[in-house]
């Protein structure tokens, strides 16, 4: 995951300007902001990874029914596959917006890596990326042949201009997912006779396994920098849960946390920032866990936005949550944009304007929304709201 | 029964434009004596493996098996898949092996380990089919992984396998690839494995003509309905098709007085394509204008859907029994003294050659190689090393056998 930084003014106000435009707003109990990112031409997208400005990389379905990747900054700019390919994707993306993605055609045995940034895709070879650190380090896996398995996938590491094959925990396939600036990497791999895979966490050349939640599988799919690592595992009952683990700096595992349910007897996780804010999917919708609950993100948003939030990939580390959902009927790519900074009007700050327009609403018993000044999504306007604006008051938003 | 479509009677004219990519060009070429297919063969794996004391070989029973893409209204089919595989000891006369006692035989699929969290069927639909399932365990039990079963008819099999068409890594993969692994009880050593396709897509693309505004596809289809035929379908969402129109893929029996699903779906639609403008109108509901369900060496020889088919309204005729009556290779396949399945019995339940089932040499329906999708390609190229129909005499036969390819009939 990324490191600790605001999103940008620009990013915060040209998405409100956004959802205006959309005619969506943030309801009045609603703790977050729903931002449809669109679709280059078809009826589908998704987003997967979010960077700590609020751009987000995904893929969406074009007019001619090709799937193509993206770049979301208050619009979407396609990623075009590579020449010879018909579709793409775009799976992560840096600060930097460094966008790691995979070009490919439906069918085919190895994908094409590419890094693309601001228009420029450097190839990769035959490797599908699936994560990026902030400083470029790109992990996802391989496809080789074997002379007993046939085709088996390995994760690898893109370092430097060269690949590495990963190798495995001893099975015949492993896959990497995410990667912190210093270098360590999760996915999951395979173990001997490939009777089972798990979690891993690889550091300084070698691999961790990372266990379970008692059962007998689990997937790593992201690690903030400070070395929690989330994913899904197995318990004892065969059920499978999500995971929040923390690890130590030799890479053993600290604690291990299930993280529950929200009904349906599964739940996965998919993304963790820096404050240790976890999201995923569970019963077919989108969770947040946070402070020991987890949370249906359904239940924070305004319901008259029309989505059914289905599953959160990530979440940077202002609170911004990336996933895809129904909307009208189709999956769409979500942003989620917390409704926690007192920026009433949308321009990127907290000034006598925001006051102004709190003030006039000030002592609303009920129904009230975010824009007109309930701060703390109950209903009303009062002193609780108006403290909230007076201490944030003078700072920029992110 | 002979290899290919290449070089006999096909009497269909080419008309449709060839494959975007792989293996289109040299996928005739490359079936006359067994020839290696430049570049697949190198970039397979490296060289036949003759040199184990068995082979196992495996298939699909469907070219694809579809899916919804969301069942919070409808659902027409559920993820469901359907993987085949023949054990065969080699030697100068193979045996076919059945024996559950004194093998195992387990697949798996990496790199796509669960669905639950890929498609919201277990929100919506986890009682329906039988008794409920937990999540990534399909309506006949069966998860991503675990054991296949012999079948009674030569080979061995695993049903209802609830793969979608997305991995574990978000990326859309419409024909991941089993592996499929057997052992030998009394030792637990791997005698032979393999990898097969295993299909799966949910490009069924209602949407290009029930796209009215604000109102999701399936409500709309189901408001067609409702005022079309009298039904008030939209107050019982999620509605499964095959409740009332019968369904030999679910093995529902419907209602009395109301036509089969697939009767239903193709006479109604059968005269409102022409305003879509696809080239080939199969494509608006069955995967696809990107995934392929044909993508064998038919495709690549410009054969279509209705050449085999007929059109919607063939396909829609009440007397037809959906799965059942199905094309004869032999319509357009002749050549004295062989025939192209079994008299009376689907190509997909045909075996030839000592009671080798059709499909694991030639490939599964819709598949039958060379095809232009690599992974379809795999399992040929890793026991041959080239692409099409496994015809290597080695293959089964082992090192010790003809050397070269062959032609067979149903008998021999």
């Amino acid at each position: 995951m990324n490191s600790v930084r605001k999103t940008s003014r620009a990013t915060r106000s040209g998405a409100l300007a956004l959802l205006a435009a959309a005619g969506i707003t943030a309801g009045a109990s609603a703790e977050y902001s729903v931002i449809d990112l669109g679709t280059l031409g078809g009826p589908t997208a998704a987003g997967f990874a979010v960077n700590d400005f609020g751009r987000v990389a995904g893929m969406s379905t074009r007019m001619d029914a090709n799937v193509r990747g993206f770049l979301w900054d208050d619009g979407l700019t396609e990623v075009a596959p590579l020449a010879g390919d018909q579709q793409s994707a775009a799976l992560g993306v840096t600060d930097g917006d460094l966008v790691v993605g995979m070009s490919y055609d439906l069918g085919e045995l190895n994908v094409h890596g590419f890094a693309w940034q601001a228009g420029s895709a450097t190839p990769l070879g035959n490797f599908a990326p699936r994560g990026v650190s902030d400083n470029g380090l790109i992990v996802g896996y391989v496809t080789v042949s074997d002379s007993s398995y046939g085709w088996v996938d390995h994760a690898a590491r893109y370092v430097g201009g060269t690949l590495f094959d990963m190798g495995t925990l001893g099975g015949s396939f492993s896959y990497a997912y995410d990667a912190t600036s210093d270098g360590r990497i999760v996915g999951a791999s395979a173990v001997a006779s490939d009777a089972a895979q798990f979690a891993f966490l690889w550091q300084a050349g070698a691999f961790h396994n990372l266990g379970t939640l008692g059962g007998l599988n689990s997937q790593a799919y992201a690690i903030n920098e400070a070395g929690d690592v989330v994913g899904w595992a197995q318990t004892a009952g065969g059920v499978s849960h999500a995971f929040l683990f923390t690890t130590d700096a030799a890479g053993n595992v600290v604690t291990r946390t299930n993280l529950g349910e929200l009904g349906g007897g599964y739940s996965y996780a998919y993304g963790v920032n820096a404050q240790q804010q976890v999201v995923g999917t569970s019963d077919g919708r989108a969770f947040l866990w946070e402070n020991g609950a987890m949370q249906d993100l359904n239940s924070l948003i305004s319901p008259a936005a029309g989505w059914t939030l289905e599953a959160a990939w990530d979440i940077n580390d202002a609170g911004w949550i990336v996933g895809v959902g129904q909307h009208r009927g189709f999956p769409h790519a979500f942003l989620l944009a917390p409704n926690d900074c007192p920026d009433l009007d949308g321009d990127g700050d907290v000034d006598l304007a925001d006051l102004s327009a709190l003030l006039t609403n000030y002592g609303m018993p009920g129904g009230a929304s975010f824009e007109d000044g309930d701060l703390d999504a109950d209903g009303d306007v009062d002193i609780a709201d108006l403290s909230a604006l007076l201490t944030a008051f003078g700072t920029m938003c992110p | 029964m002979w290899n290919d479509g290449c070089h006999e009677g096909i009497r269909h004219a080419q008309r449709r434009r060839a494959p975007v990519r792989t293996l289109s060009a040299i996928a005739c070429a490359g079936m006359a004596g067994g020839l290696a297919l430049p570049g697949a063969a190198a970039d397979g794996p490296p060289g036949p493996r003759v040199n184990t004391s068995y082979v196992v070989l495996g298939y699909n029973d469907l070219g694809m098996h579809c899916m919804n893409s969301d069942f919070s209204e409808v659902m027409v089919l559920p993820p469901f898949n359907t993987l085949h595989a023949q054990l065969i000891r080699r030697g100068t006369e193979p045996d076919i092996e059945t024996s559950n006692g004194d093998f195992s035989m387990r697949y798996y699929i990496p790199g796509n380990t669960h669905s639950a969290d890929k498609t919201n069927f277990w929100k919506y639909w986890q009682s329906a089919l039988g008794a409920p399932k937990p999540p990534n365990v399909g309506v006949t039990g069966n998860g991503l992984a675990g054991a296949m079963t012999p079948t009674g008819t030569n080979d061995w099999a695993v049903t209802g396998i609830p793969i979608v068409p997305i991995d574990d890594a978000g990326k859309e993969n419409p024909y991941p690839l089993a592996t499929i692994e057997v052992r030998r009880r009394s030792t637990n050593e791997v005698v032979a494995r393999t990898q097969a396709v295993v299909p799966v897509s949910t490009e069924m693309s209602c949407n290009l003509c029930h796209n009215t505004p604000g109102v999701s596809p399936a409500s709309d289809m189901l408001m067609d309905h409702d005022r079309l035929h009298g039904t008030n379908l939209m107050s019982q969402r999620p509605v499964l098709c095959a409740n009332c129109h019968a369904s030999n893929a679910l093995g529902l029996p419907g209602q009395p007085g109301v036509p089969n699903l697939s009767s239903a779906m193709h006479s109604a639609h059968a005269p409102r394509m022409g305003a879509i403008g696809l080239a080939e109108a199969c494509y608006a509901c069955h995967p696809g204008v990107r995934t392929n369900c044909q993508r064998d060496v038919h495709y690549a020889n410009n054969v279509t859907c209705t050449d085999c088919h007929g059109d919607m309204t063939a396909v829609g005729n009440p007397a037809r029994n959906p799965w059942a009556d199905e094309p004869r290779c032999g319509n357009c396949h002749s050549r004295p003294g062989f025939d192209f399945e079994q008299p009376g019995t689907l190509y997909r339940d045909s075996k030839g050659h000592g009671n080798v089932h059709c499909s694991a040499c030639h490939g599964s329906p819709h598949a039958i190689g060379p095809n232009v999708t690599e992974t379809d390609n795999a399992q040929p190229i890793a026991l041959q090393g080239h692409a099409g129909v496994i015809n290597d005499c080695t293959v089964c036969h082992g090192a010790g056998g003809p050397p070269g390819s062959f032609f067979h009939s149903q008998d021999d």
